[in-house]
């Protein structure tokens, strides 16, 4: 089962796409802002990140910046998460070393696919998406 | 309007549509699961209202950058309110057996309220100003309480 952190500030936001991933069998771990990320990385392993541009504490794209600088976090892929929406957002979010972008509002198949798309290339598994639900 | 002015206001709208519409996903999903028609019907509903609100921010806040305009957000608060009150009407509308929809109901309605709320301010002051999160784009400088 693939592992999730979800790095969100906004509670409902945050509440809203762990619920949505962990039924359909992603296993989902939280951090509410960058520097918070860069320890649960580390200590949680996860398989993938989430990773909102707009936080407190350390912005998305810094949070990222260090991720990837860190041998032990560089090859987890994370994916910029923003509801920002412009096409500089999405160039700020690659330029830190996302290795993609998604808009908010979610549009989930969207970014399950994206998220699998990734699991795929690092060599994780997918959810089985029929079988979760 | 700004570049970057035009970037906040579409950030902080499209933060309560956000929640609108993945609620309401969420609900729905849950509903089917449950073998409970009326609350996927209701989540159905206030879904189709929620994609409608996230269109027309797209389309008609585009208008906001006309600097031409003088009242730039008075037209997308017109249009938006009838939706947003659609989707209040949907979250009041009935008793569901599960706590956890009524409190996601709640949310929604929350969120609309919201939404009203930043529209009705937005109209009356439309440059708004950066807050001090860290990379100093989300946020502005006025708090608004959810109606």
């Amino acid at each position: 089962m693939p592992k999730v952190l979800i790095v969100e500030d906004n509670e409902m936001n945050r509440d809203m796409l762990s619920r949505r991933l962990a039924r359909r069998g992603y296993d989902v771990v939280m951090a509410l802002d960058g520097l918070e990320s860069l320890k649960i990385a580390e200590s949680e392993s996860p398989d993938i990140i989430l990773m909102d541009l707009s936080l407190p504490v350390m912005n998305g794209a810094d949070a990222t910046r260090h991720l990837k600088a860190n041998p032990a976090t560089s090859a987890i892929p994370v994916i910029a998460l923003t509801a920002f929406a412009m096409a500089s957002d999405r160039s700020e979010a690659m330029q830190a070393g996302c290795d993609d972008y998604d808009t908010k509002p979610v549009e989930l198949q969207r970014l399950i696919g994206k998220m699998d798309n990734m699991l795929s290339r690092c060599g994780a598994s997918p959810v089985d998406f029929t079988g979760a639900l | 309007m700004t570049a970057e002015e035009f970037r906040f206001l579409k950030h902080e709208l499209r933060t309560p549509i956000n929640h609108i519409v993945g609620y309401s996903e969420l609900l729905m999903e849950e509903a089917q699961d449950a073998g409970e028609p009326g609350m996927a019907a209701c989540a159905k509903e206030i879904l189709a209202n929620g994609r409608i609100l996230a269109r027309l921010l797209e389309r008609e806040l585009l208008a906001c950058s006309d600097p031409s305009n003088p009242s730039p957000l008075e037209a997308l608060r017109i249009v938006m309110t009838s939706v947003i009150q659609s989707v209040v009407a949907s979250c009041a509308g009935g008793k569901y057996s599960e706590d956890s929809w009524q409190a996601d109901l709640g949310r929604i309605a929350a969120a609309a309220h919201r939404l009203s709320s930043l529209l009705d301010a937005a109209a009356e002051t439309p440059y708004l100003k950066p807050e001090n999160k860290t990379d100093g784009r989300s946020h502005h400088d006025r708090t608004i309480t959810p109606a």
